[in-house]
């Protein structure tokens, strides 16, 4: 995420250990699609949700987000 | 390639055998891009992300303002989103216009992790991984901004990895770029 060069054969190993190739190209694709972020930090758009609550995020069965529930430390369980 | 192609790298066949949709979307995203972007824009937006990366030398700051503009932006964007701030983007937003600079923004997000695809996956897989023909590329046809979304929606559909893993990875991301959503 932070520098693919930087993936060595320390790391190649390590990594092809624990995932099989099919699952590293998900977790790649993983690492991608959470980067979307820098859009909108780029934008200096980035907000919280709720400054005073953690905000749940739901994915649909077509993979889009939405946000959900909200939780408070004051109302939490 | 040309600057309208779908990026069509050896790299990234494996993940067009594994999750063609994913790659559609990519394809999809990029072909957007290069649709919504002026042409000489993007090329200086794509040269310096792949040289902050490793893929192409370093190139030099071009002499035009407007030029000039886009590519400190797109080196810090590659180089540490974090640090992004109004000092890089009123400069484009003057040049380009709001609606210029997030068109600008999504496809500097393209050609950031189409490059950083290539390179992981070129470092992570062998030629024997790969498929020996390249698997069709289908790119979608939707604005560049749907295309995003469609690109984000066909990663989240993957089934391989638990959710635990996955959520590893979104807060690790989160934390690396502080992004508070």
């Amino acid at each position: 995420m932070t520098g693919p060069a930087g993936i060595d054969a320390e790391l190649r190993a390590a990594l092809r250990a624990a995932f099989t190739p099919p699952e590293l190209v998900e977790l790649s694709l993983d690492v991608m699609a959470f980067n979307k972020q820098k859009v909108s930090v780029a934008l200096g758009t980035d907000r919280a949700v709720a400054e005073d609550a953690l905000t749940e995020l739901v994915f649909d069965d077509d993979g889009h987000f939405r946000f959900g529930r909200q939780w408070r430390p004051d109302t939490a369980a | 390639m040309t600057a309208a192609t779908p990026p069509c790298a050896r790299e990234l066949d494996l993940m067009g055998a594994v999750a063609p949709q994913a790659r559609n979307a990519l394809a999809g995203a990029w072909r957007a891009a290069h649709e919504e972007v002026e042409p000489d824009v993007l090329a200086v937006a794509r040269r310096r992300i792949e040289a902050q990366l490793g893929l192409a030398p370093d190139g030099e700051t071009p002499a035009d303002g407007r030029l000039a503009a886009v590519a400190a932006l797109a080196d810090q964007f590659a180089f540490y989103v974090p640090h992004v701030d109004e000092g890089l983007r009123a400069p484009v937003r003057e040049a380009l216009g709001e609606d210029g600079l997030h068109t600008l923004v999504n496809a500097l997000y393209v050609l950031d992790q189409t490059a950083r695809l290539r390179i992981a996956h070129g470092r992570l897989f062998d030629e024997g991984d790969r498929p020996a023909s390249a698997p069709p590329v289908a790119p979608t046809a939707l604005p560049l901004r749907e295309a995003l979304s469609e690109l984000h929606a066909q990663a989240m559909l993957l089934r391989r990895l638990d959710e635990e893993t996955t959520e590893i990875v979104r807060l690790g991301a989160a934390n690396y770029h502080d992004c508070k959503t």
